[in-house]
């Protein structure tokens, strides 16, 4: 079950990085949102490296996005985007080991998320954003204190601050619809 | 993983998650930015890998290289 998931979830992310890791819709940034150890212009899905875009015409702005730095730059030796550091996409590589699905200490959260991907019903919870209090062991979690509708596997509100701490290391990929 | 989605409006969200597939991992719709500008994200996509304790291990604004973030993963 465990490495059902994994593989759904990496081979989801291959595709994501692949066909969605484009921002050819969106602004460019002002500011690094983390240390960008890897980064790249915004892109055309068909064209995933990153020259391919420098001359692209001028990018629509987002405009309803606060000007609000948060955390911006934290980690980041300078605050600027190393361009050059483009990331050609790359083959999806096989995990070298996978924990015992039996293993009590690796179980994933029951969010009913599809283990091997399938198809299941898409839909943004409804109604106002509800109080969802944070777990004790959240109050130290760098995720803000925000109840998101979650859009697939068990649907409803989730508040992103209880997403850690975790038993694994947590990936957030940032998207937009468009 | 999880999915942060902002922008347009919840019909569109799940559509995207229908159109990419995205079924085995939490997808999330936040109307309100808060959630990106939290991490100063103004463009997408992007994303970040943080420790199971929270502490950022990497980020990219576009595609993220999925070698890199395995390793780092792995290594967390």
């Amino acid at each position: 079950m465990r490495a059902g998931r994994i593989s759904a979830t990496i081979a989801v992310a291959s595709m994501l990085a692949a066909a969605c890791g484009s921002g050819a819709n969106d602004a460019p940034v002002a500011a690094p949102p983390v240390p960008a150890t890897q980064a790249q212009e915004s892109q055309p899905a068909q064209s995933p490296t990153a020259s391919d875009s420098k001359d692209d015409p001028e990018l629509p702005l987002i405009d309803d996005v606060p000007t609000d730095d948060g955390v911006a730059g934290e980690g980041s030796a300078d605050g600027s985007l190393d361009e050059s550091a483009a990331v050609e996409p790359t083959s999806l590589p096989e995990p070298a080991s996978e924990p015992a699905d039996d293993d009590p200490t690796m179980a994933w959260p029951d969010d009913g998320c599809s283990a091997d991907n399938s198809p299941m019903p898409a839909a943004a919870a409804d109604g106002p954003s509800p109080l969802i209090e944070v777990r004790a062991e959240s109050i130290d979690s760098p995720l803000p204190d925000l109840a998101v509708r979650r859009i697939n596997c068990n649907g409803g509100w989730v508040n992103l601050r209880n997403e850690l701490p975790s038993d694994q290391p947590l990936l957030v990929w940032f998207w937009a619809p468009h | 993983m999880i999915g942060v989605g902002t922008q347009d409006n919840g019909d569109q969200a799940a559509d995207f998650v229908v159109t990419y597939e995205t079924y085995s991992f939490p997808m999330y719709w936040d109307e309100t930015f808060v959630s990106w500008t939290a991490f100063g994200v103004r463009s997408q996509p992007a994303a970040a890998l943080l420790s199971p304790t929270g502490e950022l291990l990497g980020g990219w604004l576009g595609m993220f290289p999925i070698d890199e973030v395995l390793d780092l993963a792995a290594n967390a």
